[in-house]
């Protein structure tokens, strides 16, 4: 009886054992945001045949989330499910999905991963993107002093 | 950020020194609500990131409150036909706003009404005189409605008077159905954000009647950085939130994440606590200019 009790105390427990307890938690930073569409969050069968009129309007939160090796484009499955812009979240995968959360909080919230890509490359992207900009003339005021 | 590119000028007169500096700072003012929607009284570095085109920023150079102290309000009062049933009880509204003793001095506050073509400066230094009242009485709901004209309109207006530390504030009475204006719903609104003045928005239909125009409202509200009301709320309580938003604004400050010219959209965030909202303009321009 004694050890039944505890089989099921253990169960139990395990059951109910926060997820960072098991390890499996990995940490990122989200470094872009903004508000996309939401087809890949309503992939379903009515979204595929055309879905109600209002999907099409309905905008979902991208995030750009940069982990140790490799960096995720996430996406919300409504409007407004938003994502703490905390310095670093914690994410797991769970079937297909990121679940994500902050600041050691119970409640994961559940993204569909739009993309993923090595950081290194994702890197050299933005490298890229960033030389782009900064070839351009950028002064953007002149200022003329008499003296000096 | 500067550095010595160009030298001119004769041997008697000092050299003429040509500076070129890239103006690389962004400031932002905003205010910040927790879940009742009551301003915050303190908000910390910690607490948000901006969102500038997508591009989450967390190194601010600076977080400070915003020194502006006073408001300059210009009501823009929709005159159409749509809003005849209850134009009267919003000239009434008007006029309490106008008598409204937070408002430091009779220069801080001017009523334009926009019906038929184009709208028409009511009384602006003046508002609280017999005549001005009178003028605000005589006009009659009546004709098109060239909402988006007037926001234009309304937005230049109050940008020539524009004074250090007083912040421009565009109060709107309508329904938000535009049917006459030259000027498209983008123009007006980025007419209104390259004002600098929060956009309150007080919506004269009926609840449940006129969705899209009080969608619009909403939403044109919300991307200056203002706010929304229903018309039950009265326009004195407009003026109370404004007057709260001023007091609990800060300025934040940081280093442009990215040059790309053009329109930035901007966003700020909790960090932290999803039940906090923070309200600023949608954007600004980011131009390359070399004269």
């Amino acid at each position: 009886m004694k050890r039944t009790f505890w089989l099921i105390l253990l169960f139990c427990g395990l059951q109910m054992a926060p997820a960072e307890h098991l390890g499996v938690y990995q940490h990122g930073t989200v470094v872009r945001m903004h508000m996309g569409d939401c087809a890949i969050a309503h992939h379903g069968f009515m979204a595929t045949m055309g879905g109600p009129a209002q999907l099409a309007a309905e905008v979902c939160p991208e995030y750009t989330l940069v982990s140790d090796k490799v960096v995720f484009v996430i996406v919300g499955k409504s409007s407004n499910q938003l994502i703490p812009l905390a310095d670093v979240i914690d994410f797991r995968f769970h079937n297909n999905e990121l679940a994500v959360r902050v600041d050691d909080a119970r409640h994961e919230s559940k993204f569909n991963i739009k993309e993923m890509i090595l950081r290194s490359e994702w890197e050299l992207v933005q490298k890229h993107i960033e030389d782009q900009l900064s070839n351009r003339p950028t002064e953007s005021s002149l200022a003329t002093r008499r003296g000096d | 950020m500067l550095s010595r590119s160009a030298f001119a000028g004769s041997a008697n007169e000092p050299p003429i020194a040509t500076y070129r500096t890239t103006v690389s700072e962004v400031r932002v003012t905003f205010c910040g609500t927790d879940e009742k929607n009551r301003p915050l009284a303190k908000v910390g570095k910690d607490d948000f990131a901006v969102v500038d085109n997508g591009i989450v920023v967390r190194d601010f150079r600076s977080l400070a409150r915003s020194d502006e102290a006073a408001l300059d309000v210009v009501a823009v009062v929709d005159a159409s036909e749509s809003v005849a049933p209850r134009f009267q009880a919003t000239v009434t509204d008007v006029l309490k706003l106008v008598s409204q003793k937070q408002l430091a001095s009779d220069d801080n506050i001017s009523v334009m009404s926009f019906s038929g073509l184009q709208p028409v400066v009511i009384c602006t230094s003046d508002c609280r005189s017999a005549t001005a009242e009178q003028r605000l009485l005589a006009v009659k709901a009546a004709g098109a409605t060239p909402l988006f004209d007037a926001l234009a309109d309304g937005a230049k207006f109050i940008s020539r008077r524009q004074i250090p530390g007083v912040r421009p504030v565009l109060i709107l009475f309508s329904d938000g159905d535009d049917t006459i204006s030259k000027t498209s719903a983008r123009d007006a609104l980025e007419a209104v954000i390259a004002s600098g003045a929060l956009l309150y928005a007080v919506d004269l239909n009926e609840p449940g009647v006129g969705a899209n125009g009080s969608a619009a409202l909403q939403q044109m509200a919300e991307a200056t950085g203002g706010r929304y009301f229903p018309a039950s709320e009265g326009a004195v309580h407009v003026l109370e939130a404004a007057l709260e938003d001023l007091h609990a604004s800060y300025v934040v400050t940081y280093q442009l994440p990215n040059r790309a010219v053009g329109f930035h959209s901007l966003r700020i965030l909790p960090k932290h606590n999803l039940n906090l909202r923070f309200h600023c303009r949608n954007g600004y321009y980011y131009e390359n200019s070399v004269p």
